[in-house]
């Protein structure tokens, strides 16, 4: 439609253009006159008074105005007197007996058919007039062109009778020519009409004249082109008409506006023909040849237009444009550039939209944008193109522009220069509106600085992108900026975490964490923010982060490693209950057995520490528990159990944990003599002698090179002597006895059971319990000789009897009496060679010495010595 | 009292300002001006055996310092041992691991008689760093305090405080416990041995004193016990531990006169203060007077006129004693 209405507009202008060139009408019409119009036999009255004879006189006027008959005779009379005749007088019978046999009046009127001799008489006239003058020849020439005018109208002005070297330098003769020229072109001679015209003009040069011929030449010349289509041919005449025109005196003096106006004609033509090529090699359907011809004729129509800036802009555009079409790339971004220069906006923009399709296919570039990679080749034609795309980004705006802006930084990326790219769009985004492309190119900028973990960039792009409300288009695919926030917070986090910037890695990630907390990287983001917290000196925030974690996310995949790191971090930082709480939360997550182990050592260790001791036998219990420690370990676990057991817990726990000790010992004969001597001691607490033994048999088995063995046995002694010493004997009343010696006896064997079973304990080696076995048979020797002294017989019995008795009684007494002074001596030498115990050798001294250790150290009531050697720091003064 | 202490125990902070002033370097400086002051006191007590600075000082200088670890010290120093711990937490808090606040944890919760928490601490200054003699030192008394504690734990806190005496040649505190322990297990000598290191160590303490004389009582040296609870005497003429001592060496020496007159010191100078000490004193007069016979009474007072110049000169150190 709009192709339409343009060439009707195109047809209109150069219709009216046409008219107000004065086109002529008809175009067959001669544009030099040639007027054929006088009669009258030219030089006749010259050539008579030259002529001295009458009878030529005679005869002409018979041939003028006398009948056909006597005309005729005349004639040959005159025909006949010819060669005595001068040459003028020779050329004007010619012409007059030429014009008789031609059939016409001597006023010049055809009245009959002409007799085909009459040519030969007019040709020897005109050969005849070489010598006479130029106004004379004219007349000739113009007599014999009347005269065949009207003879054979109808024929050929080529056939004109006449010889044309007489006439050649006559004005009139090139009027003569001109029409010939039409002849040829009506009888379509085209060519030779033209160069006939282009001879004329030749001719005609310096004359006025020449103007309405040069005129007609271009006419013809377009009139052909139309028809041949020869588009050299009828360009190199325009050409050579401007060429022409150079001189402003070719069309004589005075006539330079002529030039001016023939050269506006010609120019006329020759944009006529421009457009009209144009138009054609514009078309796709336009050969390539074609439009190898339309260029050049396009440039020297330029060069011909000297300087009329609009019209030069126009076929620049056009010539850009058929070099566009014709895949003359490289040449049409050249000429769109050369046209920027001083074109408005509007046109610079256009100019620019085309420069960079060319560009494109010289670049290997796509017209659309896309986002995927590129090869890196065309280097050169491709920063060109970015500079276009640039260019045209700064002439437009909204869309357009984006997209151009989209073209110019992906071309900058495949450069190598990403950064600049990146940053130039980083401003865009931040001034300019944001339409689809805007999208696009801030999603792909996202995902570039995702996939290059550039994640300070993602953080900044994603802020920009909240704040001025935009999405991140990739792939076709919308992302939202809140979740590219998150994603660079937290791996921004990470990323300076890794480096060990914790300080900025804690501020991405306690916003993400503040921010996101339904993120589904919500707990790493925590941990990870531990871990920078830690890093920078936060201890105690670093727990808090980790207690969250267990606290809000206890299935996270995080929460078993923060739990972990939680006890461990506390432990450094005095953080007791988190420690705990972080323990015992690890061990519930785990299944990891060697880390837990460790944990709950950790644990253990604590629980102790805080005299949770409950908790720590658990702990030790369960460490003890794990057959895939070493034995050794388990042992030593299962006795500092029983150790906590024994000192804190009941005696049924201990020993519970004492047949846990024993069950792992096998074969470890000190372990074995730890746990059964816990056994001796419950049987001992509940009065259960035959189990005690029972026990004591078992330690007595175990090798008691043993110093832990020895131990045992030793304690377990002590209590089998201690529950055998406080049996509860019966009350001796002296006069009740009826047999005093048999009592003295039964007590002092009672002793002495007790006493070897107390000294039994010196007997096994170096141990803690010899001491208070010996101060313990001091106390039973004391008791015994209390019980003997009631022991008495009646003096009334015989004399024999009462002194065998006494004489007993006292040897026994004597015996104890030495018993209680050695044993005491005896145990404060056991005591003097430090095996034995403070509570047991505070009694002993005491009671040998009245020495007592005042000054304790051992005991829950102890006061021991604590010192510290403050680092003082002085300041400068 | 006797200042013996300022005496023997000069200030030892020394500010090297000369040296400042030579070299131009301030670390060089602070590095000089760094000083041990070693502070000995009792499990919980907050008056100390040994300190050369009085409390007002250490309360003076934890309100006007801002280095943190001075501050650690001088809380601790001031004997605010709940303040000490919460600050020692504090500066974990900031430091994990840090060895100074470590050990100022172990000896604010030793001194608060929290011995299985120092011991756990003292645990981890050992797996953190290397034992000290202050981690030693509390889970050595850990052990000693543990209740059901057998001879195997007395032995192994033997080896602690042996170790922790022997880690600094200014380590005191491990041999005072050592030395008391050693008695208590009724090894004389080696308690003997360890209060004469200790008597170096800290230029003739009360408590090294005290036990020296009792190692050698034991020991039967009663000549030199009674020397050195004489030395005690005469930094404290009413220490009551060294007049039982004394009464029990005349005892032996069958002095019973003597004795009697110990004792009666002991228990007018105890009752109120060593109400234990006061009580098994008056046991002894006790067994004193129930020993007594005519006939002893008559060879002790023979005893007594050849013991008499020396009688005279514990009476005259007694009566210096208690002029001073």
């Amino acid at each position: 439609m709009t192709n339409q209405i343009r060439t009707i507009t195109n047809t209109a202008l150069a219709l009216a253009l046409a008219i107000i060139l004065e086109v002529p009408a008809n175009a067959q019409a001669p544009v030099l006159p040639l007027s054929l119009n006088n009669s009258r036999i030219p030089m006749l009255k010259s050539a008579l008074l030259e002529s001295k004879k009458s009878t030529l006189a005679e005869q002409l006027k018979i041939l003028q105005t006398g009948k056909f008959e006597q005309q005729s005779q005349a004639a040959k009379a005159i025909l006949s007197i010819i060669p005595k005749l001068s040459t003028r007088a020779t050329v004007v019978s010619l012409l007059a007996v030429g014009r008789f046999y031609a059939g016409q009046s001597s006023n010049g009127k055809q009245l009959k058919n002409s007799d085909q001799s009459y040519r030969q008489y007019l040709v020897k006239a005109s050969k005849k007039t070489t010598r006479y003058s130029e106004a004379e020849r004219d007349a000739v020439f113009r007599f014999i062109l009347a005269t065949y005018r009207k003879a054979e109208p109808n024929n050929s002005w080529t056939t004109s009778p006449l010889s044309q070297r007489a006439f050649r330098d006559l004005p009139a003769y090139q009027a003569f020519v001109e029409r010939q020229a039409l002849e040829h072109w009506h009888k379509d001679r085209r060519t030779k009409s033209i160069i006939t015209y282009r001879r004329i003009a030749k001719k005609l040069t310096g004359k006025k004249q020449r103007s309405s011929i040069d005129r007609r030449y271009a006419y013809l010349s377009e009139k052909n082109y139309q028809k041949d289509g020869n588009i050299t041919r009828h360009e190199k005449r325009l050409r050579i008409l401007l060429s022409n025109y150079k001189d402003n005196q070719v069309f004589g003096a005075k006539n330079e506006s002529l030039v001016i106006s023939n050269k506006k004609r010609v120019l006329y033509y020759y944009e006529r023909l421009a457009k009209k090529e144009i138009a054609a090699a514009e078309k796709k359907s336009s050969s390539s040849k074609h439009r190898l011809e339309v260029i050049p004729l396009v440039k020297r129509l330029i060069s011909n237009l000297n300087d009329d800036k609009v019209k030069i802009r126009h076929y620049k555009e056009k010539l850009a444009k058929i070099y566009q079409v014709n895949e003359q790339h490289s040449r049409a971004v050249a000429t769109y550039q050369s046209l920027i220069p001083g074109a408005s906006l509007i046109k610079k923009s256009l100019y620019l939209k085309y420069a960079i399709k060319s560009q494109s296919i010289l670049a290997s570039w796509p017209q659309m944008v896309v986002w995927s990679s590129h090869k890196r080749i065309k280097k050169s034609q491709r920063a060109l193109l970015r500079d276009l795309h640039n260019q045209r980004a700064n002439l437009t705006s909204s869309e357009i522009k984006w997209r151009h802006s989209a073209h110019s930084g992906l071309i900058s990326i495949n450069l190598g220069d990403g950064k600049t790219a990146f940053s130039q769009w980083n401003n865009q985004l931040s001034e300019n509106n944001i339409t689809r492309t805007a999208n696009e190119i801030a999603g792909f900028m996202a995902h570039t600085y995702k996939a290059q973990k550039s994640w300070g960039e993602l953080e900044k792009i994603s802020r920009l992108a909240k704040q001025k409300r935009f999405k991140f288009i990739f792939n076709k695919t919308g992302t939202s900026p809140k979740d590219m926030l998150a994603l660079s917070l937290i791996e921004g986090g990470n990323q300076h975490l890794k480096t060990g910037q914790y300080s900025t890695a804690r501020e991405k990630l306690l916003e993400f964490t503040s921010k996101f907390s339904r993120h589904k990287r919500y707990e790493e983001g925590l941990y990870h923010l531990a871990l920078a917290q830690r890093g920078e000196g936060l201890h105690a925030d670093s727990i808090k982060s980790l207690i969250t974690i267990l606290r809000d996310r206890p299935s996270s995949k995080y929460a078993s490693r923060s739990a972990l790191k939680c006890s461990e971090w506390s432990e450094t930082i005095a953080l007791e209950e988190e420690l705990i709480y972080c323990g015992q939360t690890y061990l519930k997550l785990s299944k990891n057995r060697g880390i837990k182990n460790k944990v709950r050592e950790s644990l253990a260790r604590i629980y102790i520490g805080r005299e949770l001791h409950g908790q720590a036998s658990y702990q030790l219990k369960m460490l003890a528990r794990d057959t895939k420690l070493q034995r050794s370990k388990r042992i030593k676990f299962a006795l500092k159990a029983l150790e906590i057991e024994e000192r804190y817990g009941s005696s049924v726990a201990a020993f519970e944990a004492a047949k846990l000790a024993e069950s792992i010992s096998k074969g470890n004969h000190d372990v074995k003599a730890r746990a059964l001597v816990v056994k001796a001691r419950y049987f001992f607490e509940t009065n259960r002698a035959s189990k005690l033994e029972r026990v004591i048999s078992q330690v007595e088995k175990l090798n008691t090179d043993s110093k832990a063995v020895r131990e045992s046995l030793a304690e377990s002694r002590f209590y089998s002597a201690q529950l055998m010493a406080a049996t509860k004997r019966p009350e001796i009343y002296s006069i009740e006895l009826k047999n005093p010696s048999l009592v003295l006896e039964r007590e002092f064997n009672h002793y002495k059971k007790i006493r070897d079973k107390y000294l039994s304990i010196c007997e096994i080696g170096p141990n803690s319990y010899c001491g208070p076995a010996q101060i313990s048979v001091t106390s039973i020797a004391d008791d015994t000789l209390d019980r003997i002294e009631d022991i008495s017989i009646a003096d009334k019995l015989s004399k024999s009897l009462v002194d065998q008795f006494n004489s007993r009684k006292m040897k026994i007494s004597d015996i104890i009496a030495s018993d209680h002074q050695n044993f005491g001596e005896k145990a404060l030498e056991t005591v003097n060679n430090h095996h034995t115990s403070p509570n047991w050798t505070l009694q002993i001294l005491w009671e040998n010495s009245t020495d007592w250790n005042f000054d304790r150290i051992t005991g829950e009531t102890s006061n021991g010595f604590i010192q510290f050697d403050p680092q003082l720091v002085t300041v400068e003064k | 009292m006797i200042p013996v202490l300022q005496i023997l125990y000069p200030i030892l902070l020394v500010v090297s300002f000369s040296a400042c002033t030579t070299t131009g370097s301030k670390s060089a400086s602070l590095s000089s001006a760094k000083s041990q002051e070693p502070i000995l006191g009792q499990v919980g007590s907050s008056k100390f055996v040994l300190s050369s600075l009085d409390r007002k000082h250490w309360v003076q200088l934890r309100k006007s310092t801002t280095n943190q670890s001075e501050k650690l010290y001088a809380t601790l120093a001031a004997g605010a041992w709940e303040a000490a711990e919460a600050e020692a937490r504090n500066y974990l808090l900031k430091n994990p691991r840090n060895e100074q606040a470590l050990t100022v944890l172990v000896i604010a919760t030793s001194m608060q008689k929290k011995h299985p928490l120092a011991a756990y601490y003292a645990g981890l200054i050992e797996t953190y760093h290397r034992p000290s003699s202050e981690s030693l030192n509390a889970r050595a008394l850990a052990t000693v305090t543990a209740p059901k504690a057998d001879i195997n734990d007395f032995q192994n806190a033997v080896q602690l405080f042996h170790q922790a005496f022997y880690e600094t040649n200014t380590e005191i505190a491990a041999g005072l416990n050592l030395g008391r322990l050693y008695l208590e297990l009724g090894d004389a000598q080696g308690a003997s041995e360890i209060f004469a290191e200790t008597r170096q160590r800290c230029k003739d303490c009360l408590p090294s004193l005290v036990g020296h004389g009792i190692a050698n009582s034991r020991l039967r040296k009663l000549s030199k016990a009674k020397t050195i609870f004489h030395l005690v005497l005469k930094i404290n003429p009413h220490h009551p531990q060294a007049l039982y001592r004394l009464a029990l060496i005349a005892k032996e020496d069958k002095q019973i006169k003597q004795a009697k007159r110990y004792l009666d010191l002991v228990m007018i100078h105890a009752k109120s203060s060593n109400y234990i000490i006061a009580k098994k004193a008056e046991e002894l007069v006790r067994t004193l007077d129930s020993q007594s016979d005519i006939s002893n009474i008559a060879s002790d007072s023979s005893s007594e006129k050849k013991q008499g110049n020396s009688s005279q000169q514990d009476d005259l150190l007694i009566d210096v004693g208690i002029r001073e």
